[in-house]
């Protein structure tokens, strides 16, 4: 499945110049990552349609606009469907009303309609009025009629945006079986690191240089955050994954679950309930601080052999320092001022003080 | 009663083709962006202030055996569409055009552009979500504008006197019966004309207001739109 752009959008205040070739290997999430204001949601309307364009936009060997063959496919004639921030649902028309408006439309048959019924929970609702709905389940309403749409393509326009964290973590690990179990390719928008190293298999990074829009890199996220100078790792939320195998399923002795890395393992305070034996861990570069021995007096629970990979002065008082630990990269965002005091430097052995893990999927 | 039974029956007519041509025109105005916008919304509130004897004045002239509603009565063999049925109900079609197209215009500004495209992204067309999405939106602005211009088209006087003159059963409408009742001291049919009007007219604007939606239902129209 691979979507080819080329285009030009021409805003008041700022341009889009897109050339790129999104690939999935299979049905997965490309996240779409970039500051606010640089375009990202016109991008994801350029490529349903709902922008005026110059250029091409095919999708597979489909078509949907190129200005040298004379086409520009309108919205409802291109195969996407779009998941907006605001979920847009029809107030006039109740829940299965709305779900109704997709199906109705497509060719999605009645066991689309329970799978997505059941896969979003929102089989209690149908009969609801959109008014007395709260916004995580506006939202989980509006993907499952997406999804009736039966679109070869699914766009995500920062979903998750205006829920509070609870109604997010709801919604988040949906996105990803969605698109395994139907089959279907996303690509999704956000400004949240957290989501994005949560949902991402592949990244592109969208950036503006003097009001002119592009693409600045793409690749798999592991790639990406490689690179010490990605732009994820200029926020204050910047972060690293860990890649690890669940050693034994469910609660543990004392509430927690046990993943190994390679030789090491970490401790999560919470349960892992789920199939599959690998899980992506997610850790805060400013939750993990340096020592250079082993505290034993510690209340931390995971502290980590590992070795300096690369150190970076931040315009701040601090420091980004990549670590590598069992061979993946851990980052570390300590004070400059300990830096220098510990005399830390490129190639040291140190230990790793991991103050929270989270589980990102 | 003639003249009740024809008022009644100039109105439905009018405020039929009202609905039909404003729909598109207040569609135009609400969401395009065209060169001589403003001359187009100009041109259409002009009956809100202009005098009515202007209006039918220039509209003698046009509907009469030398201006295009001659020729298009020449097709039928008549000499004028002036002082005639269907010169009443163009007339009134005109003079009531602003109060149908403005409010319909209110009714898509505020419901905007968004409710069409997302329908879009689920295989609507144009036609398709215009039916089921924007008409049952615009309801309560179709309510309003289809009793505006009722009543509007009840009340006129000006125009009517200008291109209708005064015809029992072709041309003669409440408002006129009504002046030729007070002319010729007939104040007791006078009275129940005017009594009729008055009540019809309270009727239609309690309706409208009782229709208008309130403060919070507005926010939740904003709200999916």
């Amino acid at each position: 499945m691979k979507l080819l752009l080329d285009f030009k959008l021409v805003k008041d205040k700022f341009s889009l110049i897109i050339e790129h070739e999104i690939v999935w290997n299979s049905a997965s999430v490309h996240v779409l990552f970039g500051p606010s204001g640089c375009g990202k949601s016109h991008l994801l309307r350029s490529i349903a349609g709902l922008e005026t364009i110059s250029g091409v936009v095919q999708f597979n060997e489909a078509c949907w606009s190129d200005p040298t063959k004379n086409i520009n496919l309108p919205t409802h004639k291109r195969n996407v469907a779009m998941v907006f921030q605001d979920s847009q649902l029809f107030t006039h028309l109740n829940v299965n009303q709305n779900l109704m408006f997709a199906l109705d439309r497509s060719n999605a048959n009645q066991q689309d309609f329970d799978l997505c019924v059941q896969q979003l929970n929102i089989k209690h609702l149908l009969n609801h009025r959109i008014n007395d709905l709260s916004g995580g389940e506006k939202q989980r309403v509006s993907i499952a009629r997406s999804l009736l749409s039966k679109p070869q393509l699914l766009l995500m326009d920062e979903p998750l945006a205006s829920l509070d964290w609870k109604s997010k973590a709801e919604i988040l690990p949906f996105i990803q079986i969605i698109s395994q179990s139907w089959n279907l390719p996303i690509l999704y928008v956000t400004h949240s690191i957290d989501e994005v190293m949560q949902l991402a298999d592949n990244v592109i990074l969208l950036d503006k240089y003097n009001d002119i829009s592009q693409v600045d890199k793409s690749g798999t996220l592991m790639e990406i955050l490689a690179d010490i100078n990605n732009p994820f790792n200029q926020h204050p939320d910047a972060s690293s994954l860990l890649i690890g195998k669940i050693k034994q399923e469910g609660y543990q002795q004392d509430g927690l679950s046990k993943v190994m890395l390679n030789e090491q393992c970490v401790y999560l305070t919470q349960p892992i309930t789920r199939k599959s034996d690998r899980v992506r861990l997610s850790v805060h570069a400013k939750d993990v601080s340096i020592s250079l021995s082993h505290a034993m007096d510690s209340s931390i629970l995971n502290i980590l052999n590992g070795k300096i990979v690369n150190i970076q002065h931040e315009e701040t008082a601090h420091c980004l320092i990549q670590l590598e630990v069992d061979g993946q990269l851990l980052l570390s965002r300590i004070s400059s001022y300990s830096a220098k005091r510990l005399n830390l430097r490129i190639d040291q052995n140190i230990f790793a003080q991991i103050k929270g893990v989270a589980l990102a999927r | 009663m003639d003249a009740l039974f024809l008022t009644l029956k100039l109105a439905f007519i009018s405020t039929f083709i009202l609905l039909i041509i404003s729909t598109p025109i207040a569609w135009g105005l609400a969401h395009k962006q065209f060169k001589g916008k403003y001359l187009v919304e100009a041109i259409i509130a002009l009956p809100l202030v202009l005098p009515p004897t202007v209006l039918g004045f220039y509209l003698l002239i046009a509907l009469g055996p030398d201006g295009p509603g001659g020729w298009i009565a020449s097709l039928w063999g008549d000499r004028t569409l002036a002082f005639s049925f269907t010169g009443l109900v163009i007339g009134s079609v005109i003079y009531s055009l602003p109060f149908v197209v403005l409010p319909l215009q209110n009714g898509f500004t505020l419901i905007g552009s968004r409710p069409i495209q997302v329908a879009a992204t689920l295989r609507a067309s144009f036609l398709d979500s215009f039916r089921h999405i924007i008409l049952p939106l615009a309801k309560p602005a179709y309510i309003t504008a289809a009793t505006l211009g009722f009543a509007h088209t009840l009340g006129e006087f000006g125009v009517v006197l200008m291109i209708g003159g005064n015809i029992p059963n072709e041309t003669q409408v409440v408002s006129i019966a009504i002046f030729e009742h007070v002319e010729t001291m007939n104040y007791g049919d006078a009275h129940l004309l005017s009594g009729i009007l008055l009540g019809l007219s309270f009727i239609l604007l309690t309706l409208v207001y009782r229709n208008r939606p309130n403060a919070n239902s507005q926010s939740q129209g904003s709200q999916l739109l």
